[in-house]
Order: structure tokens, then sequence, then C-alpha cells
């Protein structure tokens, strides 16, 4: 194999890992949001078991989150250990008439459990954000006659995003990262793609070769983040 | 019936009682000054006549009707229309960092403008109002030239002019001021006194808690001296700060 062969090859694991990275970012970012409001209630009811919540899933190490979303529905339900996530698999195999296994299924498997971990962490970010603006600012909104929806939203929001663009970099280079995670069950991402070569081919180097990708990527993301925290130093908070 | 009125108010937090049966009135156009030292209460009741804070008994009235009374249950858009009716001047100012001076006087304004039947048909027009609105009330506090600043570029003295101008956009018929010029440095409290004076020669309605002493004489129409959470005196300004009847008062102008 060639050097040109195995970047392709690469590049298009790192294509997966980049749509686990995209996926994850879509939607934990509003479901964090969400968690945020949730572990910031006024409601015991709501509040104690989104606490309780984040606990377990931050004090799980994501790879063992990702196993038990991935074995937890078979688990359950009539209880005869078919794999849901496989089963979708292997229907959507057969139907294709591919020759290979597909994994959309457990890309499925996968970003649940990614999307509900980092929503988590995010949650704790926004929280740490929305609580660190004081209260003089609503209360300043409100006097002027503005809405709590209006307040959050006119004077709050910006002020948040200012705050928690530093520590929210960090977790999404972290993310970029635990995308690798997903070769435990089998998606072809990067680094899963660089040991089959490494088994197929007797090639070390492309697994070395790999971190590459994932150094340019984070670059890019660094880039990208700094200019966004740029554009809002114009104003303190 | 007085313009404004307190009556009985009373706010304990937990167990400390904060103000025990307040009550005190004003007529318009007055300014009412509240001094006393910290503690005493004067920002929690200034709190309470704006909504931010809920009295545990007593009512307001304003231009002699009921306007709240302690217990009453109040819809979020009722609350805020009653709320407007004053208007607040924090000690941290309180500015919004992310918009400049200008869009700090005119953000409210336009989002109530947008509740107004007219508000499609004449959108334009309407912003232009507000907008020339903000230009005069900038041109009075003098920082016409400030327009475009941010809050961060401004001096504690002009940010609290801002502020004003703020409160000013919304033309509340009580301005209520929680010790306007403590967070300053001394030599930018006269900047903010000065715009003080200019609105009650204009003979605009306002509450002002203060620790400056000097002025509160000169400005006020009635001084109230507040000493754990209750009216220990009040009155002519002359005639409190040269003769003072109760013993706490008399200590506390010794100490000033």
């Amino acid at each position: 194999m060639d050097f040109v062969t195995i970047t392709k090859t690469l590049l298009e694991g790192f294509g997966i890992s980049c749509l686990l990275f995209a996926g994850t970012l879509l939607l934990a970012t509003p479901l964090g949001l969400l968690f945020s409001f949730c572990s910031m209630s006024k409601l015991k009811v709501i509040r104690i078991p989104s606490k309780i919540f984040i606990w377990v899933v931050r004090g799980i190490p994501l790879m063992l989150f990702i196993f038990l979303i991935y074995y937890l529905p078979g688990l359950i339900g009539d209880g005869n250990m078919v794999n849901l996530f496989d089963k979708l698999d292997l229907e959507a195999t057969i139907a294709s008439g591919s020759r290979e296994l597909l994994w959309y299924g457990r890309f499925l498997a996968v970003l649940i459990a990614f999307v509900v971990n980092y929503a988590c962490y995010f949650s704790e970010i926004f929280r740490g954000g929305i609580e660190s603006i004081s209260q003089g600012q609503y209360e300043a909104g409100y006097v002027l006659g503005m809405t709590r929806t209006q307040v959050f939203f006119r004077v709050v929001l910006k002020q948040v995003v200012k705050r928690i663009v530093p520590p929210f970099s960090n977790e999404i280079i972290t993310l970029v990262k635990d995308t690798a995670l997903a070769n435990a069950i089998a998606i072809p991402e990067i680094i899963f793609t660089a040991k089959k070569m490494a088994n197929s081919a007797a090639l070390i180097w492309p697994i070395f070769y790999s971190a590459v990708f994932y150094l340019i990527f984070v670059g890019v993301l660094t880039l990208v983040l700094g200019r966004i925290e740029k554009r809002l130093s114009y104003f303190k908070v | 019936m007085a313009y404004f009125e307190v009556n009985n108010i009373s706010k304990s937090f937990g167990k400390t009682e904060v103000l025990k049966n307040i009550d005190f009135s004003m007529e318009k156009g007055q300014v009412v000054s509240i001094i006393g030292s910290s503690g005493s209460g004067k920002t929690t009741l200034l709190r309470c006549i704006n909504f931010l804070c809920e009295p545990d008994q007593g009512q307001f009235h304003l231009e002699g009707e009921l306007l709240y009374e302690a217990g009453e249950k109040l819809s979020d858009r009722l609350l805020r229309d009653k709320r407007m009716n004053f208007g607040m001047v924090f000690q941290q100012f309180n500015l919004f960092p992310q918009y400049n001076v200008k869009e700090n006087l005119c953000l409210a304004p336009g989002l109530l403008a947008k509740e107004k039947p007219d508000w499609r048909t004449r959108k334009k027009e309407i912003l232009q109002e507000i907008a020339e609105r903000a230009d005069r009330i900038l041109e009075q506090v003098g920082l016409s030239e400030k327009a475009a600043a941010y809050p961060c570029e401004l001096s504690g003295g002009q940010q609290q002019r801002v502020a004003i101008a703020r409160a000013l956009m919304l033309s509340p018929k009580i301005l209520c001021f929680d010790e306007p010029t403590s967070a300053l440095d001394p030599e930018l409290t006269g900047e903010v006194l000065r715009v003080l004076k200019e609105l009650a020669q204009k003979k605009i309605t306002m509450i002002i808690v203060t620790h400056e002493m000097n002025f509160a004489r000169e400005i006020s129409d009635k001084v109230v001296f507040m000493a754990d959470g209750v009216i220990a005196e009040e009155g002519d300004p002359e005639r409190l700060f040269t003769d003072p009847q109760s013993p706490r008062l008399k200590a506390f102008l010794a100490k000033e």
C-alpha cells in the first residue's frame, strides 16, 4: 500500500470521526442547555433528578457508557439478548446486499452515548456561565420593563457566550479526540481503520500517521474558536 | 392623598426583620432622600418599591390608587406594568456591557414599542423617535459624544450618567436611586450629583438612597432617616440636619 492510498483510506475513516464530532456538537449543545436549565430549576423534582443524572453520566467512563447504550436495549425487553443496533446493521446489510457489515446502527449507539455524555459536560459549562452573570443585569432589564425571555436572550446570553467560549473550546477539542472511542464497537473511524491496516498489511506507521489528521483538525478548530473569542472581545463582562 | 404612599411595609429575610412597618409619603415633583447606616433597610425598601423584592405586608398607593398590596399574586405582565411606574438607577450601574451607550438607552424602549398596535405600520418612525429621544437625553446628561462608546470604555461617573439616561428613556413617574455615587471614586461623584440636581430642578419625582449628607440636605424636599428597619425620623432637611430629635439620628450625624 502506498502513501496516497493509505492517506485516502485514513481520510475516509476520519470522515466518520468528523461525522460523529459534528453530530455530537450539534445535538449535545441544545440538549446541554436544556440540562443546564433543569439543573438550575427552582423545582426540586426537576433539579435533583437532573443533578443525579449528570453525576452518573459524568462519573462513568465514556467507553463504558458506549457499551451500556450498545448492549442495554438487548438486555431489557424480551430478554433474548438480541442486540438492537446489531440487528439494525444486519437488516440494513442484507437489504442493501452489501458484502461488508454496515455500521449505521452501531453509529447510532455511539452517537447517543456521545450526545448524552457531552450534553452533561456542556450543561455544567452553561450552568457556570449563566450563574456567573450578576443578578444586577437581570434586575436592570426587569426595571426597564423587559420580560424574562427578553432579558435572557437580549442581555444575558451574549455575556454567557463570551464567558463560556474558553471552557467550551476545551471541551470540544476533547470531543474531537474522544471520537476515537467509537472503535470500541467497531465503527470504522480513523483509529479503527489504521488498526485494521496494521493487522492486514502489517503496517504500524499509519496508526501514528493518523495523529496528523487530528492535529490539523484541532488546529483549524483552535483558529476558529480564537476568532470567535476575538469577536467578543469588544466588551467586558 | 399624597402622590405616592408607602403604607406599613414589612419585610423579613429568614428571621431578620429588615423593614418594620414603614410608612412614608411624597408629593409629585418632590425629592425624598433616604439616609441611614448600612443595614438599616434603605436599599431593601427601594427594591420593594421597584418590585425586585416582595414585601411581607403593606401597600403602595400611587396617584391616590392602590398600586400593590403584599400577598397579591401578580402575573408577569401585570408585575411589569406596575413596575414600570418606577425607574431604578443601581449602585453598580448595571449597564449592558455588549451594547454601546445609545443601544443601552434604546434597547428596552424598542422592545416595548414592538407591543404597540402601530408597530407594524410605523416601525421606522417609532425607532427614529426613540433614537432622537436618546440623543436628547444623552445631551441632557452631557454624554452626546459617547453615544457609540461601550460601557467598558467609560469612567464610573460616565457609566452612572448613562444608567440615569437609560432610566429616563421610559419617563417613569418616580425615579429611584440606590446609592448612585457609592461605587464611584470621590472625584467622580460630582458629575453624577450635578445631573441629579438638574433633574430635581426639572421637578422629576425622585427617591434617593444616599450617603452624601450635604447633597441630601441641599437637594431634598424631605429626608427620611432609617435605622434598624424603621423610620427613626423624617422631615424637612434643614430641620433634620440642624436639629435632630431622635438619639439615633444625633449619633448617626455625629459619625458623619
